[in-house]
Order: C-alpha cells, then structure tokens, then sequence
C-alpha cells in the first residue's frame, strides 16, 4: 500500500490505455516538415493550450520540460540577470529550487531566504521585512511537498508588486496542481511549474509555464524546440501524460479533494484512538494530500523499515532530499530534532481508500508499539 | 619499433630465495586484471612488460596497473632494436613540447657499441635540430628522454615514469577479514592491509529494521569498489538485530557498544576461522570515539581466541584517513548518512575506560553462545 504520494504516483490506467493510439498516430517528430510531423505538432500544441486552460492561464506561455526540477532551474537561470540585485526565496523551497538559488549565491548574486510559521507557511510578516524595492526575483512554493503548507500566494504578489511592479514572481506549484484549486490568472504570478508524475503522469515531464512578458533565457541549447527555449526533440508520450493528467486531476479535483480529506480526517481521528504518542506538523490551511507527523520516541528509519515489511510505503521526509542528514524545512519550522529524528511523511492519492487508512492505523499502532517495547530499558 | 608498457616492481625485489613466488604472484595479479584485453604480458628481466595491445587501449591498461599492488612504476614505451642508426631516427621525429629536456641513456648491454654518455650526448643533439624553443637543462628538465639499452638487443625509450601503487602482490601475505561498517575507515583499512599483500574478506553486521537496506547496498557498493584493489572477495553479511536488542533488554547502557563490539570479534573468529582467514582486520583508530581507547580495544580483544587483530589506522589521523578514502574512492559512498548500526542504539554515555570484569558481568546476563550461534546460522554471503 503506497503512502508516499507527494514522492511520486501511479501513473493513471487511462494514460496507459491511451498510449497505443498516441503511439500509432503521434510517435513523429513534431519538428519534421511532413504531413505526420505536422499533425503531431498541431496535437501538442492543442495538449499545450489545453493544460493552460485547465489553469486558467490562457493569457500564459507553456514550455514543456524533463522535470519540475529542470523548469525550476529555468525559471530561476533563465530570467537571471546581472542587474538583479536581489534574490527573495522561502527557506522551505524544494531542493531544485533551494540548491538553485544557493549555487547563484556562491555566483555572487544576493540571496535572502524568507523564514517560515510553525505550520510550514512561508512568514508574511517576514517576507514584508525583506521585500524591498530592489528585489528582482521571488520564488515562493504553492504547496510545500515536507508538509503541505498552503501558501497565500495571492497575498504575497500583491505585497511584492506594490513595493516593486518590475518583481519577477515564480511559484513551484507541483504539490498544488491537480489538488488544491489553482487558477493562475488569479494568482498573478509571473512563472509556474507543473509537474507529470505528481499527478498520475509519467516520470521525467514537467512544465514551465510563464507570463507572456517574461523573455526567458535557455539553459539547454540545441535544435530550437519550444520556442527556442528548450531544445531538445519534444517527449510527445511524457506531455501526453502530462496533458491527460492534469484533465482527468482538474476536472475531479473537489471529488478527489473530498476523498483524500475524508481520508485524512478518518486517519488522523482513527490514530488519536490508539494512543500513540504522535505529533502533527502539517497545520490547519494545507493540503489533506501531505501530512508531516512525528511518532515520539521512535526513529524515522527504522519505523519506515517495519511498515514497509508490513508492505506499507511511507515516506521519510523529502524522497529527494532523504539522502540528506537532518531536514531543513522541519528546523525551519521550529520543530524539535527528537521531532525531526521520528517524522514520517504520509501522502495520499485518489487511489488510497478507506480500508487502506484503516491498515495503515493497525499497522503504525502494531509497528510502534513493538518498537517501543523493543528499545525501551527495563531499568 | 612497437609500443609497449613497461612495469617494474616494488619491494619484492628486496626478497632472497622466495623472489620468485612473489613475482610469479604479481604477474598472476597483473595478467587476471588485464585479461579482458588482447595483449601479451612478458617477463624479462626482473621487469613484466604488455606488448602487442591495441595502441587505443594503452590509458585504459595504464589506469588498470595503477590499482595493483607490488607496482613500483610503469612506462608507456615505444620498443626497438638496439641500433644507433634506429634509435637516432626514432629520437629525430620527437616533438617535445617542454621548454627544457635531457636524454638519460642507461646501457645494460655492454655490448651496445657506444657509451652512455656519448650516446646521450648525440641524442640530445638530435633533438636540439629538431625542437624550437628548448634547451638543455641536466639538473631539473621539465623532461627527460630515457633510452634503456637492454641485454636483449632492444632497446625502450620513454619520458614518463608513472608511480603505482608500491606495497606486496596481493596473496603474498596471507588473509584476512575486515570488518566492513559503511564508515570512512572500515574501507581504507582494508586497503592497507591488501596494500601488504594480504587477501581480504569482509563481515558487516546488519541491523535490519534499525538500519535500513540502503545501509547494506552502501556497504557492497564499499566492498565493490575496494574489490579493484584487493581482486574478489567474499562479504559476510550477519544480522545483529536480535544481538542488539537483547544488549540493549538486559545489559547497562553504557556498555552497549562494548558489549557489541565484544560480540562482533567472537563473531568474525569463528567466521575467520572456518574459512581459513588468518586474521581480524579493523579500521580503529586511537581515541576517536569511544570505543577505540586502548582500554576499551583491551576488553574487545580479549575475546578473541587464537588470531591476530590487525589495526592498520590505529595513528592515523582522521584527516589522513579521509585523504586515502578520497583517492582510493570510497570517502563519497562513506559519508552517505544512513543510519549504522552503531548509531541506533549509541548510548547517552558509553563507558570509555571498560574493564573485563565488568565486561564478563554484563555478559551474564545474556546467553552469548546461543546469540551467536543463532547469528551464525543467519550469514547471507555476497561474492564481492
């Protein structure tokens, strides 16, 4: 049973049904001058326009990429200029957003990180502090993927653009795409990356999408593709995916957005009726799709290994950064390194089910309690 | 005139009566690592020579000598006859690209109609008509053309002396086997010890669930790298969970890892010993934790029954062993932060100066030999 959602997800029997057809009909290089070239180019820019009206973008520009990672790289290199005085960026950034920015810092360029609440939002009150009028660039996540933090990114571009209305704005809206309303036109901001295998597509696509008045720079060159922005022969399958993914989360968001909370709710009620000493860390404005929580007294790799031998997959902290020693966006948050040491990260998809949360109880309650016993002095 | 690479041994050219057991162990050493190329490997002359190879492939078997221990140095070298007429045509069509140059010629073949330094004298001539910009310099050039005239009637030029890695062709001083935990040390201790010409085989103890399998991956992704040095091995694999727990139930605290450690040398004696390993290699290191006082290495060594303990680091500094990890490539892979299963239960205040009475009163409260057993019933082996 896979509770590591926010790592990555199952890619969504519908796309896998459909590729055979994309194959058939679409498997030509968009680039080629031929009858088939062209009628596959025509199809993804129709999948292009399509993932930008899901979003409510349809003023926007989409490049496709290999990775969120990859479009967060472009938005902060590709918009990187020696005039920009300073970085603005929450220190509870994605590592392909947070290792960007300190790489640029070692390059010279000003970066300030902005701190976050205890429930993992980014810090209003902060951000005002240092949002000055010589900021150029800002990159604040959506969603935060360590403990679904919802931030209020409406709020925080009008607070920018009122003190600098030449501010760039990037938001990593990977965890948020699918699962929590996004509306870019509202949002207002200038860059937004997507990201395929958050949401039922294929691993190894994403998106950048970016205001039309935005002249970005490419960081991979080649045979002008996207635009001359990102070259490299278009991943047709990928941006299916891509594509299909974002329609099918779009369009089910509040039913799916119902069931993980009904999910979550039923989980969190179901864990405080077995006694386990546990603590939240995801707060009340975040997305039922993530949860932080730390099991007191238990240490998270080792409770990782006998769920999983429970067949139960769980995550430990950020899939991406667990290679890691501690966590930055736990400290960040306050929290306790006896916290930090017993965090697990739970993430749920439209998949889980009830029965599964059920499991999931009766297997922590079974795995902790032995834990326990198991490390506890009998004197 | 072909290309060859000249090796030339290390230390064993000090041994008496046993010389040539070691040489025939280092060109056994020497011609397994290269096998998978097509080439020839020659012994002349207290020298091994790998003729007839693809000239593509010359890097490649340079980098592969450079991992084998009992090499002094290597040569790439062009071979040729032993005739001034050949050898002043081939010096003509050098280029050189330094700025500075001297022609040494070393005549072992007496018979060679002209003088070392006659000879080297000429060359050099020849290559000051055919080289701009450069000039003699005998004390410091920033090259020097060797010309090695052998009783063979060949002759080898070269100018670079590549340094391998010296020590004793591995399998001239017997086996041993190290305890391998995933740590900086554990690895570079092996190498020192196959630096000697020993065999190596490796035990880790593993703690599954208090370490996890990515714990195991990184100490055979250690083994494996180590392995182009010390050849194939085996890695024991013996799991210490029940051990553990059952320290940590009924024994104090503060002799966890001493306790542990205690087992762990009973443990690799038996291994050792049933696979005709003649001793237990460790990577301690005096002083840089706890457990590696000489009290506390007292205490663990008295388990032991019958072999030796080798502790190849034991005055190293950690900066010095963090050096060698780093050139022998394991210091990447080491300091990758999975939990050890030392670091899981590491109590608040682990006793620093142990004694053995102590020792033998906390293990009364544990029924070692069926702990043992039980882990020796439970050995997953990995060919290395």
């Amino acid at each position: 049973m896979f509770f590591d959602n926010a790592s990555t997800t199952k890619v969504d029997d519908t796309i896998i049904q459909n590729l055979k057809k994309i194959n058939d009909e679409f498997f030509y290089n968009p680039s080629a001058l031929y009858s088939e070239g062209l009628k596959t180019k025509i199809f993804l820019e129709k999948m292009r326009k399509d993932i930008l009206k899901n979003l409510n973008a349809e003023d926007y520009e989409l490049i496709f990429t290999g990775s969120a990672t990859e479009a967060n790289n472009l938005a902060v290199f590709g918009t990187l200029k020696k005039n920009i005085r300073k970085i603005l960026v929450s220190i509870g950034e994605h590592p392909s957003i947070y290792n960007t920015v300190c790489e640029i810092k070692n390059q010279g360029f000003q970066v300030e990180f902005i701190k976050l609440n205890n429930d993992g939002s980014v810090d209003i009150d902060d951000f005002k502090n240092k949002m000055t009028s010589d900021v150029g660039l800002i990159s604040i996540m959506h969603v935060c993927n360590e403990n679904g933090a919802i931030n209020n990114i409406e709020e925080i571009v009008n607070i920018a653009k009122s003190i600098n209305e030449k501010v760039i704005i990037h938001c990593d809206g990977v965890q948020a795409v699918g699962k929590i309303n996004v509306n870019l036109d509202n949002l207002n901001v200038d860059m937004y990356t997507i990201s395929a295998h958050k949401i039922h597509g294929f691993k190894g696509v994403g998106a950048l999408i970016f205001n039309k008045k935005i002249k970005l720079k490419p960081i991979i060159y080649g045979g002008g593709q996207e635009n001359n922005i990102r070259s490299g022969t278009e991943n047709v399958y990928g941006i299916y995916s891509l594509y299909k993914a974002v329609d099918i989360a779009v369009n089910n968001l509040q039913i799916n957005y119902n069931h993980v909370m009904n999910l979550k709710n039923h989980f969190i009620e179901k864990l405080e009726n077995t006694g386990i000493s546990f603590k939240l860390h995801s707060g009340n404005n975040c997305s039922p799709y993530i949860m932080s929580i730390s099991f007191l007294g238990c240490r998270a790799e080792t409770l990782l290994n006998l769920l999983s031998d429970e067949n139960i997959f769980v995550g430990n902290g950020s899939a991406c950064s667990s290679k890691k020693s501690g966590n930055r966006i736990l400290e960040a948050q306050g929290i306790p390194m006896s916290e930090i040491e017993s965090n697990l990260r739970i993430s749920f998809s439209k998949y889980n089910t009830i029965e599964e949360v059920g499991y999931l109880i009766e297997s922590i309650s079974k795995c902790v309690n032995d834990y326990l016993l198991k490390i506890k002095k009998h004197f | 005139m072909n290309n060859v690479i000249i090796i030339r041994y290390s230390e064993i050219f000090l041994k008496g009566k046993n010389f040539g057991f070691f040489e025939k162990k280092l060109f056994d050493n020497i011609h397994e690592k290269i096998s998978n190329f097509e080439c020839d490997l020659i012994k002349s002359n207290k020298r091994f020579f790998i003729e007839n190879y693809d000239i593509k492939n010359e890097k490649k078997l340079i980098e592969i000598l450079g991992t084998i221990f009992g090499i002094h140095s290597i040569s790439p070298a062009i071979k040729i006859e032993s005739n001034i007429e050949l050898i002043s045509n081939y010096i003509s069509t050098l280029n050189i690209k330094s700025k500075t140059f001297r022609v040494t010629v070393n005549r072992a073949d007496k018979n060679f109609p002209i003088s070392s330094i006659e000879f080297s004298k000429n060359l050099g001539a020849i290559i000051l008509d055919n080289n701009k910009n450069i000039s003699v310099d005998l004390h410091s050039p920033d090259t020097i053309v060797y010309v090695d005239i052998r009783e063979t009637k060949f002759s080898y030029i070269y100018s670079k002396v590549i340094n391998g890695l010296g020590g004793m062709p591995v399998g001239t001083s017997g086996s041993g086997l190290l305890l391998l935990s995933g740590g900086i040390d554990s690895p570079v201790a092996g190498y020192m010890m196959a630096r000697r010409g020993m065999e190596i085989n490796a035990i880790h103890f593993h703690s599954y669930p208090y370490t996890s399998e990515s714990a195991k991956q990184k100490v055979i992704k250690l083994a494996n790298i180590i392995k182009k040095f010390t050849g194939s091995f085996k890695l024991y694999v013996v799991s210490f969970t029940k051990i553990q727990e059952n320290i940590h139930k009924n024994c104090s605290s503060s002799f966890m890892i001493t306790l542990m450690r205690r087992i762990m040398f009973r443990i690799a004696e038996k291994i050792a010993k049933a696979n005709n390993l003649q001793c237990i290699i460790t990577g301690e290191n005096l002083g840089q934790v706890a457990s590696q006082t000489v009290e506390s290495m007292t205490v663990t060594n008295a388990v032991i029954e019958d072999l030796p303990v080798f502790r190849p680091l034991i005055s190293f500094d950690k900066d010095d062993i963090s050096k060698i990890a780093t050139k022998i490539g394991t210091f990447e892979t080491s300091i990758l932060p999975y939990e050890d299963c030392c670091t899981v239960f590491l109590p608040k205040h682990p006793v620093i100066k142990p004694s053995i009475d102590k020792c033998l009163k906390e293990e009364q409260k544990l029924d070692i030999m069926k702990l043992i057993d039980d882990a020796l019933k439970d050995i997953e082996i990995i060919d290395i």
